[in-house]
C-alpha cells in the first residue's frame, strides 16, 4: 500500500504519539509496579535479616563526644548494660564481672575475653588509656563529669583492671559510669580518628559511611554473645528534613522511621508500630548571669507559671510525663512531691513576682520551628496573666547555640539527658555543671548546688543518698533556673516485620535483638 | 515640567482599569483586606493571642473557622494576620522603591560613572537570591516585623533601579525634558519634577508586583520560623503551626492557605488592571506619559 506525503506524516506523527505515551507510560507503571513488588512491606529492597532505618540525624563515631548519636550502641560494648525498662539493674557486657572494694574506695574489674573489630583482644591498657581520655574535659565532653570520681585507672593484668576513687563512691555512680564506658582500643582512642570511623566491639561493624546520604552496618560475626546480633545487616538512611522522612517510611523506602517528632504519632499509629524510646527531659533554663533572671525571686516565679499538663496535652501530644527538675521519674531523686508543691500556681505565681520587685520582661531563645515555639507559647500566654511580658525570639540553630553556649540567651526550653540512677550526673550539661563553665551561673554557681551535687556523689548508704537527694532537690528548687517542664520520649515508627527495637536508658538505639 | 491636562484624559486611565473585570475584583479584594488589617481588634470576634479555647477544635458558632493548637480562635488569627501581611506588602515596596527608584534616575539620567556604579550596586544585590538575602538579613538583624521588611525590601531594589533607569534612559533626551532644562531648571529639579512623573506608571506597576511578591516571602519566612515572632498571628506562621496537626485538623492549614492565595490573586489583578491602564492598548509603558501628568 503506498501513502501519500501527507498521510505518511500523519502516521509519523500518530507513531511518535503513540511511542510517546507507551513510554510516558512505561515510566509511570515501573515505579508502581516495582512498589507492588515488594508487597510486604519490606521497603527498601530487604532481604531477611536486613532493616533500613531513616533519620534526620547527623552522625559522628566518638562515644566521648557524643549524647545523642543514635548509632553509638551499634558499634561498641560498654562496661555493662541496663534494660530499656528503666530498672538500672547492670547486666554484664564488656565487663564479665565487677567487685567493689568493702570501703567504696575502689572497683576490680574483670574484662570479658572480646575482641574489637579490628580482630585485635580488648585488654586491660584499653580501659586504661579510656579513663585517661575521659577525665580531660576538652578530649571527652560527654565522659568528663562523670568519670571526676576516678582518680586512676590500673591494669592488673591483661583483663583486669582497678579504678581507685577519689573518696568512698556510692555504687550506683560507679555503674552509670560503667554504663556509659566504652571499650575502645587505647591507639584508636583518638578524637579524629573515631570522628570518622568507629572502633568499637559492638554488634555492628561499619561497612560504609557517605555522610549524609548512608551508613551501612554489619553484623559483628565476633560479638561476645554469639547468636547476636539477629539482623545480618542495618542501613541508615539519610534525610534532612523531617517530613521527607515520614514521607519515605509511609511510601515503604525505609524500614522504620527514627527519632521523628510527635506530630506524626497519631497518623501513623494506626498502620505502623510506634516504639517510645526512654527519651530525655525538657526544661525550661533561666539565665542567672543577667538581668532579668539574676533576680531569684523572679526565677521562683516563672517557675510556678509553667502548665506542665497542658504542654504535655497540646505540644507533646500526651506522650511523656512532667518533671519539676532535670529528673527522669526513674531517678532515684524524683520526688513527685514537687510536682504538687511547687507545680503549676499562677497565684503563687503572681505573688512570687510581687515580692520579686524586678523586671517584668524578658526575651526567650528558641530554635525557630521546633515544638519548642508551640511551649514557650503557653508559658509565654501564662505569665501575661500575672503582668509578666515574655518575648520569644526564633532562631536559626547555629545562632541559638551560640549564643546559649555564650550565656546570651536570657531564658529557653532546652533537652537535657537522662541522669540514670545518679542524681549528681544532673551537673552533665552545661547549664547544670557546677563549675565556671556552667552557662547560667558562670562564677556564682551556688555554693549550696555545688556542695548538694558533691554530697550525692559521695553518699555511699542508703540512708546517706536519700538525705543528699533531698538536699539537692531543694536546692534545685530553691534556686529555680532549671524548670522540668516534661520528658519526651523518642519516637521511632517500624513496620510490622521490625520487631525488638529498643533504646537503652540514654537514648540510644539499642538494635541487638531486633529482627526483621 | 508638567503640563495641564483635560479632566477626560486624566480619567482615562482610571476607565481603563475598571473596563477589567478581574482588576475591579482585586482593588475590591485589596480594600477589604485592608478594612480588615486597619480595624482588626473591633471585627475579630476574640483576641488572636487569648488560649482560652480547646485546642483544634473544629468550625463551629462559637468559633466560625474553629481552634489552634493551643485554643485561640483561627478567625480571630487570620483577621489580625492581615495586618503581617499588609505592612511587609507596603512595606516591602516602599523600601524597594525607595531606595530603588532614585537610584535608577540618578543613573538613568546622569549616566556615565554614576550609572556604572549604581548599576554595579545593583549587579551586586542580583547575584544573590532574594530569598537568601532576605534570609541572611533576618539572621543578621534578627526577627522582627521592622527587619522582614527591610529584608524584603531591599531585595526589590535592583527590579525597581533597573526599571526606573531604563525608563529614564527612554525619555531624558525627549524634547519636554530638553526644552525644561533649557528654562533653567536644575539637574535635580529636571529629574524629580519632569523625567519621574513620566517614569511612574511602570513603577506603580512594579509596585505591586513587589507588594504581591513581599506577601508571599513573608509568609515563606515566618512559614520558616524567620518573620513575625510568635504570639502575634501572621498567615506563614499559621501554615507552619497547621503542618504540625494536619491529621487533626485539616481545615486548620485551609484557611491561612486561602488568604494567602486570595491576597495575592487581587494584588496580580490590580497589577494587571494598572498594566492596562498605563500601557493605554499595548505601548509600551515607559513610552506613555499618563499617570501623573502628562506632556
Amino acid at each position: 500500500m503506498t501513502m501519500s506525503p501527507i498521510q505518511s506524516r500523519i502516521l509519523a506523527r500518530r507513531t511518535f504519539l503513540r511511542t510517546g505515551l507507551l513510554a510516558a507510560g512505561a515510566l509511570t507503571a515501573a515505579p508502581l509496579l516495582a512498589a507492588c513488588g515488594s508487597g510486604s512491606g519490606t521497603g527498601g529492597g530487604a532481604t531477611a535479616g536486613k532493616i533500613t532505618l531513616g533519620t534526620t540525624k547527623i552522625m559522628q563515631f566518638d562515644p566521648y563526644l557524643t549524647n545523642t548519636d543514635i548509632h553509638i550502641h551499634a558499634f561498641y560494648t560498654y562496661l555493662v548494660d541496663y534494660p530499656s525498662d528503666g530498672t538500672y539493674e547492670p547486666t554484664p557486657a564488656g565487663a564479665e564481672k565487677w567487685e567493689f572494694a568493702p570501703d567504696r574506695g575502689s572497683i576490680t574489674i574483670t574484662l570479658r575475653e572480646a575482641t574489637f573489630h579490628s580482630g585485635a583482644p580488648v585488654t586491660a591498657a584499653d580501659v586504661v588509656a579510656g579513663v585517661k581520655r575521659a577525665q580531660d574535659p576538652d578530649a571527652a565532653f560527654t565522659l568528663a563529669q562523670p568519670t571526676a570520681f576516678v582518680a586512676s585507672a590500673t591494669a592488673v593484668d591483661t583483663r583486669t583492671v582497678r579504678l581507685d576513687f577519689k573518696r568512698p563512691t556510692p555504687e550506683p555512680l560507679v555503674l552509670d559510669w560503667m554504663f556509659a564506658f566504652p571499650l575502645i582500643p587505647a591507639a584508636s582512642n583518638i578524637p579524629a580518628k573515631l570522628e570518622r570511623e568507629p572502633a568499637g566491639s559492638g554488634p555492628f561493624r561499619l561497612e560504609e559511611y557517605r555522610r549524609d546520604q548512608r551508613l551501612v552496618m554489619r553484623k559483628n560475626p565476633d560479638y561476645y554473645e554469639a547468636d547476636k546480633p539477629f539482623l545480618d545487616e542495618v542501613e541508615y538512611r539519610f534525610y534532612t528534613d523531617e517530613d521527607a522522612l515520614v514521607a519515605a517510611f509511609e511510601s515503604g523506602s525505609v524500614d522504620g522511621a527514627a527519632y521523628i517528632g510527635f506530630r506524626h504519632a497519631d497518623r501513623l499509629r494506626d498502620r505502623f508500630t510506634l516504639v517510645e524510646g526512654s527519651g530525655r527531659m525538657s526544661i525550661f533554663f533561666m539565665n542567672a548571669t543577667i538581668p532579668p533572671f539574676d533576680n531569684k525571686l523572679l526565677r521562683q516565679a516563672v517557675a510556678r507559671a509553667i502548665d506542665r499538663d497542658r504542654i504535655l496535652k497540646q505540644v507533646n501530644f500526651g506522650i511523656g510525663d512532667p518533671v519539676y527538675t532535670a529528673f527522669m521519674p526513674s531517678s532515684p531523686a524524683f520526688d513527685p512531691a514537687y510536682l504538687d508543691s511547687h507545680g503549676f500556681d499562677l497565684d503563687a505565681a503572681g505573688a512570687l513576682l510581687e515580692q520579686s520587685g524586678g523586671a517584668r520582661k524578658a526575651v526567650a531563645g528558641v530554635v525557630s520551628g521546633t515544638p519548642d515555639v508551640s511551649t514557650l507559647e503557653i508559658i509565654q500566654a501564662d505569665l501575661k496573666k500575672i503582668g509578666f511580658e515574655l518575648e520569644i525570639a526564633p532562631q536559626e540553630e547555629a545562632s541559638y547555640l551560640d549564643a546559649l553556649f555564650a550565656s546570651k540567651l536570657e531564658c529557653c526550653a532546652a533537652a537535657q539527658p537522662n541522669n540514670l540512677q545518679s542524681p549528681s550526673l544532673i551537673a552533665r550539661g552545661r547549664q547544670m555543671l557546677t563549675t565556671e563553665e556552667n552557662t547560667t551561673f558562670r562564677d556564682k554557681v551556688p555554693p549550696a548546688y555545688v556542695d548538694a551535687v558533691a554530697a550525692a556523689a559521695s553518699a555511699v548508704t542508703p540512708e546517706a543518698r536519700k538525705t543528699a537527694y533531698a538536699a539537692l532537690n531543694d536546692v534545685l528548687v530553691d534556686e529555680a533556673w532549671a524548670i522540668g517542664i516534661s520528658t519526651t520520649p523518642s519516637l521511632f515508627a517500624l513496620v510490622e516485620r521490625v520487631t525488638g527495637l529498643v533504646t537503652d536508658p540514654r537514648d540510644f538505639v539499642d538494635l541487638t535483638e531486633t529482627k526483621g | 515640567m508638567t503640563t495641564a491636562t483635560s479632566p477626560r484624559r486624566r480619567l482615562a486611565p482610571l476607565r481603563r482599569f475598571t473596563r477589567s473585570r478581574s482588576a475591579v475584583v482585586g482593588a475590591v479584594g485589596l480594600l477589604v483586606l485592608v478594612v480588615l488589617a486597619v480595624f482588626a481588634p473591633l471585627i475579630a470576634p476574640f483576641d488572636p493571642t487569648a488560649q482560652d479555647g480547646e485546642p483544634l477544635l473544629g468550625p463551629s458558632g462559637a468559633n466560625l473557622l474553629g481552634t489552634d493548637q493551643l485554643g485561640r480562635d483561627i478567625l480571630s488569627r487570620l483577621i489580625h494576620g492581615a495586618r503581617a501581611s499588609l505592612i511587609a506588602a507596603g512595606g516591602a515596596a516602599m523600601v524597594g522603591a525607595g531606595i530603588g527608584v532614585p537610584l535608577g534616575l540618578l543613573a538613568g539620567y546622569l549616566g556615565r560613572w554614576v550609572d556604572a556604579i549604581a548599576m554595579r550596586l545593583v549587579d551586586l544585590l542580583l547575584a544573590v537570591p532574594g530569598i537568601l538575602l532576605a534570609l541572611v538579613m533576618i539572621v543578621v538583624l534578627g526577627p522582627g516585623r521592622l527587619n522582614l521588611v527591610l529584608a524584603i525590601g531591599i531585595g526589590a531594589v535592583p527590579e525597581f533601579a533597573r526599571l526606573t533607569r531604563v525608563a529614564t534612559l527612554g525619555i531624558r533626551d525627549r524634547d519636554f525634558v530638553l526644552a525644561a532644562r533649557g528654562m533653567g531648571a536644575s539637574t535635580a529639579d529636571t529629574m524629580v519634577r519632569t523625567v519621574l512623573p513620566n517614569v511612574l506608571g511602570p513603577i506603580v506597576i512594579q509596585f505591586v508586583i513587589t507588594a504581591s511578591m513581599a506577601v508571599v516571602v513573608e509568609a515563606g519566612l515566618t512559614f520558616l520560623g524567620l518573620g513575625t515572632p510568635p504570639p502575634a498571628p501572621s498567615w506563614g506562621g499559621m501554615l507552619q503551626d497547621a503542618r504540625s496537626y494536619l491529621y487533626q485538623s485539616p481545615s486548620y492549614g485551609l484557611f491561612p492557605g486561602l488568604c494567602l492565595v486570595l491576597t495575592v490573586f487581587c494584588l496580580d489583578r490590580i497589577g494587571r488592571g494598572l498594566q492596562l491602564a498605563v500601557s493605554g492598548g499595548g505601548q509600551h509603558p515607559a513610552t506613555r506619559v499618563s499617570i501623573g501628568g502628562a506632556v
